[in-house]
């Protein structure tokens, strides 16, 4: 008796709770509206099994029954309409207002109608609780129920036999198995043996429970899986209990042999040695069980473990994606994936895939209509839903092809910091079987276990591009420059050599001075050009174009001038003394010049009328870091009155003549920023000195 | 992917509701998105093809902006004579099939449109979609069924509805009556005697046709009440029981026999500028809710109601075509000088107002910012109430067949449609023209052949009606009391004769029957001719 008032109890809660959960979670669709209606029938239904279960009184179990048989062909009418809606059934239309004829008629009839449906009630010897007399109105609502129920198994039956959907076809068999269930559990009630029990309230949780899994769960798991594995667990279960029960009664037995008599403690011992040593066994067939029977699951579990050991370590995003996606097609045994992960621009560039023939680059869009949804929804997407949403009519043509071309079953978004960063694209099994539950909760755990893996390896291969784009740049810009050294060295050649022209040509044309003052001009000219013309053969010479050692400079003009001065009957002793001081251009050129100046000036008036001299050229840095160029010689002295060291850049003394050499040189020093002193003892002595930095900040003007 | 038919096998009819009829959930960002991205490859597609280089003179522009500012609106006249020649190697999208109108006297034969097979394919979703809605009663009702009768009195292929049809078909097996293939070796009369015949037999599930067609159809049935044909199609015993079922339901109900005695559809979808006229006619005569569509030769599907016509207007198609809406005052300033950039909007832009629609093909099309001369009311630009975020439309008439009253009002065929319902006028047929007399300036006369024969105060009524009808008129008329409406009776059975005279001659579908609004003087002098004329109100 306590059982029964227990499971009358029990499921009179459990119809409560499911209502609730239905109505939480599907009350939105037309089927689990009907299916709502269903459960309140049943509700009632089973309201009126506990007054029965619970009661005493006659009267009351009376009443009870009645709300039985007043309520039943409800339960059994909406479930039939839930499966009419579930699989959109649009013939047998005359059944619906006869439904309703015989939901509201039937409390009539039941209630009103005396002894019609449930005349009385009794007791029966041995019999914990009240049973009803029917009266023929039970046998007809009774007929009504079954036809009601029949009908939704033909239907539920027909559509599982035309569905082409495998998911659809499982979820069916939830519903096709529950049917049955209700018929039997009823049918209990007709027999005596039975009656006692509460089968039919069980059969009818089932049934509700089973539909209410396939309405709310709307992708169930894979029922010939679930009954597989049972099965399997079950075999395995009962071998180990076999074993153990022979171990213990085999010591037993063998204790008696030797003994020769039992012990009830030794065999408790006995057992509890024997339960100890089943539990390693145990746990070993479970493991080989698994292994064999749940080979796919055992994979996955195995491939998640040891993706997560090993993706962290991993930075290489090419290696990170390759790696999983060779996990997965191994584990779950998968033709072809692919691995799409979010790129600078806000795309999903495909990183790694497996069986696909890809020849181009292939990258999804930021507002790719996939993205948008994966990215809203970060949930495990089933391909065949993409042509039912309503944003796939915004795919472009090629990105049309490119799905059909990736032929994914599955998407499941890689979600990092609430962002979405890759996508992992899976395609149909090898065996042709559908992903169930499980697999999808695998990838899903696979997606998130990875996700800051593959986000760190994302930033880290967008941190090495951008090294290797610097590297790049840097290249650049040292191949630009040396493209820009090759081009100034040769302007430099070039303008030396259009030097030597000029030079060259005016001394074409000193071969046509019509006299000797003519011919000196020219002269002077040419030596002031060749000057110039050798700081850019320097300069070209130089390692990087922005400088010369003029000391060298300096030496190489003194011999080339002393040789265009001197002729065979003069010997003049040049002394030259440098220091390697690097000079720019801007003050190479103008140093230079005025080297040649007062070289040449002093080569050719220095020693008029003298066979032999000796001329010194110097140039050396000073302590206070200005640079002093010396030219000085042992001949005849400059014609002017001036004290020794007095000069100054106006010629604040008198020349005797100002020479164009003389106006070069100051204009030059001036530029410079320099000083020049001069002194006249034996011979002249002219002292040039300035600063290289302050002369490159003058102004040239 | 789970064709419908498979979906509907299953029981996923919540699926098929989405696939199908999904678009007028879509948000207005959503329906912006699939616009910008359609629009964006079409002209990367337009820009791959000779026609479409030279449309876009040359530069594609990469944004929607840029599009807008930079490529002129087109005519027919911008795709000669590529179009005309059906030359499939300057498009942008080898065409799947090419469909046609019925032209225009003295310019081209007839409009040629390709269609680019992921355009068919859209069409034919649409119209799947489009029977959904028809006959759902609320949100995600779905009461389609295979081999449910289709009866239709749309033209077929090459005409674009025979085209949508047949995609529709490719799409979900319903069974048409008469067949596509059938119904192509007729002409209009014989095919609708083939398809009642048939349909008395097989009984109709959905509809498609002109709302005219469907009230004449109605009140033809009306007129013999009790004296069915008896062809040898009506001796069969299907058709025979359905007559006779027929005919003891209009006894039952003392009514005159009518189609919903004989028919139950699930739903019926009308076309044409007349459907807000004769809509509750219809429902009456066919006892069904009427579901109105719009669609044109160049960019198939434009726009529908929502489910069971809930929707005052019509949502536009997302995926059919860009669509941009030129203020009616762009359009005049664009039809003055073709050189002028006229202004438009975007659907997310639209403030309620009159527009002319302006369409720019996808998924592989032609047509290039294409005005396609329809004057549409936007009604309203959304329906919290009906959880609809798109704009309602409804067709006004075409653009050029406005009559301008003095820039005071223009006048549509609709308004005047609007009018004679006011009135309540059996009308069987008119025509309005514009004219400017000497005295009083632009009125629009009336040409009118009335079953009730001879009516003094014509002109009027349908100036009351006018001034209840329409707002514009009302305020340009209402006050100052001017009367510009003349109407002039045109003898029973001019219409008629028209048609006949047309027919003989052998002229296309589009031409048998005059134009409405404006229609041109050689029209005029045919109908004048064969009818004679009237003034019930001269002026």
């Amino acid at each position: 008796m306590t059982a029964v008032r227990a499971a009358t109890f029990f499921a009179l809660i459990c119809y409560i709770l499911l209502i609730a959960v239905v109505f939480r979670r599907a009350r939105h669709r037309a089927e689990a509206r009907y299916f709502l209606l269903y459960l309140a029938g049943m509700t009632v239904w089973q309201a009126g099994q506990a007054v029965v279960a619970f009661t005493a009184n006659p009267d009351v179990a009376l009443t009870g029954y009645r709300i039985v048989a007043a309520f039943a062909p409800s339960f059994g009418f909406f479930y039939a309409m839930f499966v009419r809606e579930l699989v959109n059934v649009r013939t047998t239309r005359a059944l619906v207002p006869l439904g309703y004829i015989l939901v509201f008629g039937s409390p009539l009839i039941t209630f009103l109608g005396g002894e019609l449906v449930v005349a009385s009630v009794y007791l029966e010897p041995g019999f914990p609780m009240f049973l009803p007399n029917l009266g023929p109105g039970a046998y007809v609502l009774g007929v009504a129920v079954y036809a009601f129920m029949l009908y939704a198994l033909y239907h539920l039956v027909r559509a599982r036999h035309v569905s082409t959907s495998s998911i659809e076809r499982n979820r069916l068999t939830y519903l096709i198995i529950g049917v049955p269930v209700v018929i039997l559990g009823s049918a209990a009630n007709y027999l005596p043996q039975l009656r006692a029990y509460p089968i039919d309230t069980i059969a009818n949780m089932i049934n509700a429970a089973l539909t209410a899994f396939a309405i709310v769960r709307y992708r169930l798991l894979d029922i010939q899986l679930v009954m597989q594995k049972g099965l399997r667990y079950s075999l395995t279960t009962l071998i180990v209990t076999m074993i153990y029960f022979l171990l213990v009664s085999l010591s037993v037995q063998v204790l008696h042999l030797v003994a020769g008599y039992q012990v009830f403690m030794l065999s408790l011992v006995l057992a509890a040695v024997a339960a100890v040593a089943v539990q390693p066994l145990r746990d070993m067939l479970q493991g080989r069980v698994d292994k064999l029977f749940f080979r796919e699951k055992y994979d996955a579990a195995q491939m998640l473990q040891r993706v997560s050991r090993s993706s962290a370590a991993v930075l290489d995003i090419e290696q990170l994606t390759d790696m999983i996606l060779t996990e997965i097609a191994g584990a779950m045994r998968i033709e072809r994936a692919a691995f799409f992960l979010k790129d600078e621009t806000g795309g999903y560039l495909l990183a790694a895939s497996r069986g696909l023939m890809i020849d181009t680059e292939w990258r999804l869009r930021p507002d790719h209509p996939l993205v948008t949804y994966l990215a809203a929804r970060p949930q495990v997407f089933l391909a065949q839903n993409l042509d039912r949403l309503p944003m796939a009519r915004a795919f472009r043509l090629e990105e049309r092809e490119q799905w059909e071309q990736l032929d994914a079953e599955l998407l499941v978004p890689v979600i990092a910091k609430g962002a979405l960063v890759g996508v992992l694209a899976v395609g149909q099994r090898m065996a042709g079987t559908d992903y169930g539950e499980d697999d999808r909760l695998v990838l899903m755990t696979l997606a998130n276990q990875t996700a800051i893996a593959v986000e760190n390896a994302r930033l880290y291969a967008a941190a090495q591009h951008q090294i290797a784009e610097r590297q790049r740049a840097e290249a650049r810009t040292l191949d630009s420059l040396h493209e820009k050294e090759v081009l100034l060295r040769e302007i430099h050649h070039r303008v030396k050599n259009n030097l030597q022209v000029i030079y060259s040509l005016l001394s074409l044309q000193s071969q046509y001075a019509p006299d000797a003052a003519t011919l000196e001009v020219l002269r002077d000219s040419q030596n002031r050009i060749r000057s110039m013309a050798l700081i850019h053969e320097k300069l070209y010479q130089s390692v990087n174009l922005a400088d010369i050692d003029f000391g060298e400079y300096l030496r190489t003009l003194a011999a080339q001038l002393h040789r265009s001065y001197t002729t065979g009957e003069r010997k003049i002793h040049l002394v030259v003394s440098t220091s390697p001081i690097r000079l720019p251009l801007d003050v190479a050129l103008p140093c230079a010049l005025i080297a040649s100046e007062l070289i040449s000036n002093a080569l050719k008036h220095a020693f008029v009328g003298r066979t032999e001299g000796i001329l010194r050229i110097g140039i050396s840095p000073d302590e206070d870091g200005a640079v002093r160029l010396e030219v000085a010689d042992d001949g005849v002295g400059m014609p002017l009155t001036l004290p020794d060291g007095q000069w100054s850049e106006d010629g604040g003394g008198t020349l005797g003549h100002v020479t164009l050499g003389m106006q070069l040189i100051r204009g030059l020093v001036r530029q410079l920023d320099g000083d020049m002193t001069m002194s006249n003892g034996r011979g002249a002595r002219f002292v040039v000195s300035f600063r290289p930095a302050a002369s490159v900040m003058a102004d040239v003007t | 992917m789970d064709s419908a038919a498979d979906l509907l096998r299953q029981g996923r009819t919540s699926e098929l509701w989405q696939k199908y009829c999904g678009f007028v959930e879509l948000t207005l960002e959503e329906f912006m998105l699939i616009q910008q991205r359609l629009l964006l490859e079409q002209l990367e597609l337009l820009n791959s093809s000779s026609l479409g280089r030279r449309l876009l003179a040359g530069h594609t522009p990469t944004t929607v902006e840029e599009f807008r500012r930079q490529v002129p609106v087109t005519t027919y006249h911008d795709y000669l004579p590529e179009l005309v020649e059906r030359q499939e190697d300057s498009l942008p999208a080898k065409p799947v099939a090419w469909v046609r109108t019925s032209g225009r006297t003295g310019e081209f034969p007839c409009k040629w449109a390709p269609v680019p097979k992921a355009f068919y394919d859209s069409l034919g979703k649409y119209f799947l979609g489009t029977q959904i809605l028809s006959s759902a009663r609320q949100r995600g009702d779905v009461r389609i069924a295979e081999d449910d009768v289709y009866l239709y009195t749309a033209a077929p292929p090459p005409f674009v509805t025979g085209t949508i049809l047949r995609a529709g078909r490719d799409e979900f097996p319903f069974r048409f009556v008469p067949s596509i293939e059938e119904a192509e070796g007729m002409d209009f009369q014989e095919r609708m005697e083939k398809a009642f015949l048939l349909a008395m037999e097989t009984g109709v599930d959905y509809f498609l046709g002109v709302g005219s067609v469907l009230v004449a159809m109605g009140d033809a049935f009306s007129k013999r009440s009790g004296s069915l044909s008896s062809s040898r199609g009506m001796l069969k015993p299907a058709a025979l029981a359905r007559a006779m079922r027929a005919m003891a339901r209009a006894r039952l109900k003392r009514e005159p026999l009518q189609p919903k005695h004989f028919w139950n559809p699930k739903g019926i979808t009308v076309g044409g500028m007349d459907v807000q006229i004769y809509r509750k006619r219809i429902e009456a005569l066919w006892g069904v809710r009427v579901f109105e569509g719009y669609g044109c030769t160049e960019f198939g599907n434009i726009a529908v109601q929502s489910w069971g016509a809930r929707s005052e207007g019509m949502l536009p198609s997302a995926d059919c075509a860009f669509w941009e809406f030129m203020p009616e005052i762009e359009y005049q300033l664009w039809r003055a000088d073709r050189s002028y950039h006229p202004v438009t909007y975007l659907t997310n832009e639209l403030q309620p107002g009159r527009y002319v629609l302006v369409g720019t093909s996808l998924l592989g099309g032609v047509f290039v910012r294409y005005i396609l001369g329809d004057l549409v009311r936007v009604l309203k630009t959304s329906d919290p109430e009906l959880g609809i975020h798109l704009p309602q439309i409804v067709v006004e008439s075409r653009a050029d067949d406005l009559i301008d009253l003095g820039s005071m009002v223009l006048l549509t065929e609709r308004s005047l449609w609007q009018a004679f319902a006011h009135l309540d006028l059996q009308t069987t047929d008119w025509v309005a023209r514009k004219e400017i007399l000497p005295t009083e300036g632009p009125v629009v006369r009336v040409f009118i052949e009335s079953d009730n024969g001879h009516q003094a105060n014509l002109a009027n009524d349908l100036h009351g009606a006018l001034i209840e009808t329409s707002d514009d008129y009302k305020t340009a008329f209402g006050i100052t009391g001017g009367n510009p409406v003349r109407v002039s009776t045109l003898a029973p059975g001019t219409f008629k004769a028209y048609l006949e005279a047309k027919r003989a001659e052998g002229a296309e579908l589009g031409h048998l029957k005059p134009p409405r609004m404006q229609p041109s003087d050689a029209v005029m002098k045919r109908l004048l001719d064969l009818g004679g004329q009237r003034r019930v109100n001269q002026g």
